[in-house]
């Protein structure tokens, strides 16, 4: 195979990953209000979106998981429980995330 | 085994990540790439895969990547396997350390699907296996 009908291929496999980010999203919204106390199961969803983003070229998606990831990241580590104040900034990223995955950011 | 390089052991927890590099390392270079989605699938498959380099992924859920390059050491069989980790910290300092525990050389995500081939065959080759 050469490298143009790879370049098909990986096109195939894009379209693929872009159409499955909402459920990943659901996924991640699931993982925050249905189990609050697993969050490193939500560390490794923001990390792993982060990555896969990148890669397959959705750059602005990418940066919103990694933002989300590095908030929650300190809170994970410490295993402190965060405030009020710190749930509505988490929750202000995970919004962003999901807006920028909806408009298709790259 | 050395030689020219044709299997890869290929462990990764992400299904996206996995498929992309599965199927660029295939179809580009036609090398025989076995996927493994956790540490525990690729320990239980390697002896009987017999790759010639492993690729892992740096942070996986229960056995992460420095967690199965420790146990393929302790093996004879795989305790010289070159191994590369794939991670997306790939800063100066984490190179460092990964390259301390024994990996032979550290690809950053995001990576580049079109030369990832051409990467590893680069490392296999100062690995003095090919």
């Amino acid at each position: 195979m050469d490298a143009d009908e790879f370049k098909r291929q990986l096109e195939a496999l894009n379209a693929e990953y872009r159409a499955g980010l909402p459920a990943k999203l659901a996924e991640i919204d699931a993982l925050w209000t249905e189990s609050p106390g697993d969050g490193a199961a939500l560390l490794r969803a923001l990390h792993s979106m982060a990555g896969s983003a990148r890669t397959f070229g959705v750059k602005g998606v990418s940066e919103a998981a990694a933002a989300a990831e590095h908030y929650l990241a300190p809170f994970c580590e410490s295993g402190t429980e965060p405030k009020a104040a710190q749930r509505n900034e988490f929750e202000r990223l995970l919004q962003e995330l999901r807006r920028v995955a909806a408009g298709g950011s790259s | 085994m050395k030689g020219e390089l044709k299997k890869i052991l290929l462990v990764e927890d992400d299904p996206d990540i996995r498929v992309i590099v599965k199927s660029a390392l295939e179809m580009l270079a036609g090398f025989e790439v076995r996927a493994c989605s956790s540490g525990a699938e690729a320990l239980s498959t390697v002896e009987e895969f017999a790759p010639q380099l492993a690729l892992l992924d740096v942070m996986m859920p229960e056995i992460d990547g420095p967690g199965v390059l420790a146990r393929l050491r302790e093996r004879p069989a795989t305790a010289a396997l070159p191994v590369i980790f794939l991670t997306a910290k790939a800063t100066p300092q984490e190179s460092e350390r990964l390259r301390a525990l024994g990996a032979f050389g550290v690809l950053s995500k995001p990576f580049d699907p079109l030369t990832l081939h051409e990467q590893l065959r680069t490392i296999w080759e100062k690995t003095g296996n090919g």
